[in-house]
């Protein structure tokens, strides 16, 4: 028995969720119309229920995906998921991280860099005229293209983001006073220069169109599956009118009438 | 055509790390969701989700499919969540309310606003609801009313009988009905129906009496 009426714990729980068989619902619904306190336990636990269904969690930017750290295959050791998002990253960031960010933030507004992919590879200019640049200065810790690339994808939080496996490799940044030039991909160790650089530069243009291509097909993915939510959500509420309407020859018609006009303003209120 | 979990476990098995990635698309708003729910927080409920990722994605060569893959990603969640509140030596952690108590309802005219706003509210009563629940109560309603698990799958997960997770289920209802009650939201299936502006002004009268 429970607290607040003659049915059982169990069945009346397997009754709520549709799971009791013929003969214990037959049993409850036989009971629960002559029995007020129990026709009201049922009500108030199916109440209970709906209030549940109206509760979602906050959206969260997930887009989790496996980055496999390939210098270490035989283990698993390597092995992470890339970052939940930048936001969630930016709250466990402590205070001074979040200065540091706002100070560099600050620095590259003012410092207004250009950046540039061509030939002779990346060139970054900071400053306010080319005229103060100098070709003269490189950086050296320049990445190889394929490192760059697995740095673009990697930062990017994206849930539709590029699915390739890549391992995020930081880019070395020129810095500088304004005015100053720093050039990727001159000396950087490993990188080789003309052709390769325009290997590099295409495959990075690839894998853009490529992502770019990915996150259109999920968003396509993304707007059929509302407009399938949006579907069942409106043939629901056409049962449940229907429903409603079925039961105005029971008698009850006033009680029906004051629901269906709670369920029509809902309606309109979404 | 989309390859079932079976299948894709299979390939992540085998080393396709793309398959697994697949699996992960698939379940981590479900993982999250399970977390959030349980704990109450959403960045914490962020963390466990990529860490039962994780651990799934270091351990799917030891899953040799006794259970569904869902259960068991769910089955690390849960852990974790356990792990979790007992190293925080708290049963469920709450956003702190406004100083008197009640959600904050600013005058908002936009309707989406609004909107957002009685959600986010709702959110807050539910949260504080369940924290009432104890933990094997709050973990059963999760697991039921949103994850649809079988009885007998929720009693696998949690090692306890049938007739436990039957009378855990109704227990967590009961609670949760007299804790809505005791915040004044009556007839709550209907919160969402009730125009934000009519709930909000309720809101301030410190009673959301939402049965007409």
């Amino acid at each position: 028995m429970t607290d607040n009426s003659c049915i059982e714990q169990e069945a009346l729980v397997e009754y709520l969720y549709g799971e009791a068989d013929d003969q214990t619902r037959q049993r409850i619904e036989t009971h629960a119309r002559s029995c007020a306190q129990c026709a009201e336990e049922i009500g108030g636990l199916r109440e209970v229920r709906g209030t549940l269904e109206t509760w979602s969690p906050p959206h969260a930017a997930l887009g989790l995906r496996v980055v496999a750290d390939t210098d270490d295959d035989e283990t698993d050791r390597g092995t992470s998921l890339a970052a939940v998002s930048r936001w969630g990253r930016l709250r466990r960031m402590p205070a001074w991280g979040l200065a540091a960010v706002a100070v560099l933030a600050t620095a590259a507004i003012i410092a207004r860099p250009e950046v540039q992919i061509g030939q002779g590879g990346m060139v970054v200019r900071i400053g306010w005229t080319d005229a103060m640049t100098s070709p003269a200065q490189t950086v050296a810790d320049a990445p190889s293209g394929q490192e760059l690339a697995a740095s673009v994808t990697a930062s990017d939080d994206d849930p539709r983001r590029d699915p390739q496996p890549v391992r995020g490799t930081p880019v070395g940044t020129g810095g500088g006073s304004p005015g100053r030039q720093s050039k990727l991909g001159d000396t950087a160790p490993g990188a080789t220069p003309g052709p390769t650089n325009d290997a590099w530069v295409q495959g990075v243009r690839q894998m853009i169109l490529e992502s770019e291509r990915r996150q259109d097909r999920a968003l396509v993915t993304e707007m059929e599956q509302l407009e399938q939510q949006l579907t069942n959500r409106r043939r629901a509420d056409l049962a449940e009118l229907e429903r409603m309407f079925t039961e105005l020859g029971d008698g009850d018609a006033e009680l029906v009438r004051r629901r269906m006009l709670d369920y029509m303003r809902r309606l309109s209120s979404r | 055509m989309q390859r079932t979990d079976e299948e894709l476990v299979a390939l992540a098995t085998a080393g396709d790390s793309e398959s697994f990635n697949q699996l992960v698309g698939r379940w981590e708003r479900q993982i999250y969701a399970l977390a959030y729910r349980v704990l109450g927080r959403e960045e914490e409920a962020r963390d466990i989700c990529q860490e039962t990722l994780l651990r799934a994605f270091r351990g799917i060569k030891g899953f040799k499919g006794q259970a569904k893959f869902s259960s068991w990603l769910y089955r690390i969640a849960l852990n974790l969540c356990r792990d979790w509140m007992r190293r925080e030596r708290r049963t469920a952690i709450m956003t702190p309310l406004d100083t008197d108590g009640e959600p904050s309802l600013p005058d908002l005219s936009v309707d989406t606003a609004e909107e957002q706003t009685v959600r986010r509210d709702l959110g807050r009563l539910m949260t504080e609801a369940m924290a009432t629940l104890s933990e094997e109560q709050r973990t059963t309603v999760v697991l039921k009313e949103y994850h649809g698990l079988t009885f007998q799958e929720i009693a696998d997960l949690q090692g306890s009988p049938l007739s436990t997770v039957k009378t855990r289920l109704y227990q967590g209802l009961s609670m949760l009905r007299r804790q809505l009650q005791r915040k004044g939201v009556h007839g709550a299936a209907a919160i969402s129906a009730v125009p934000a502006t009519s709930l909000m002004a309720r809101s301030h009268r410190k009673v959301v009496n939402l049965d007409r």
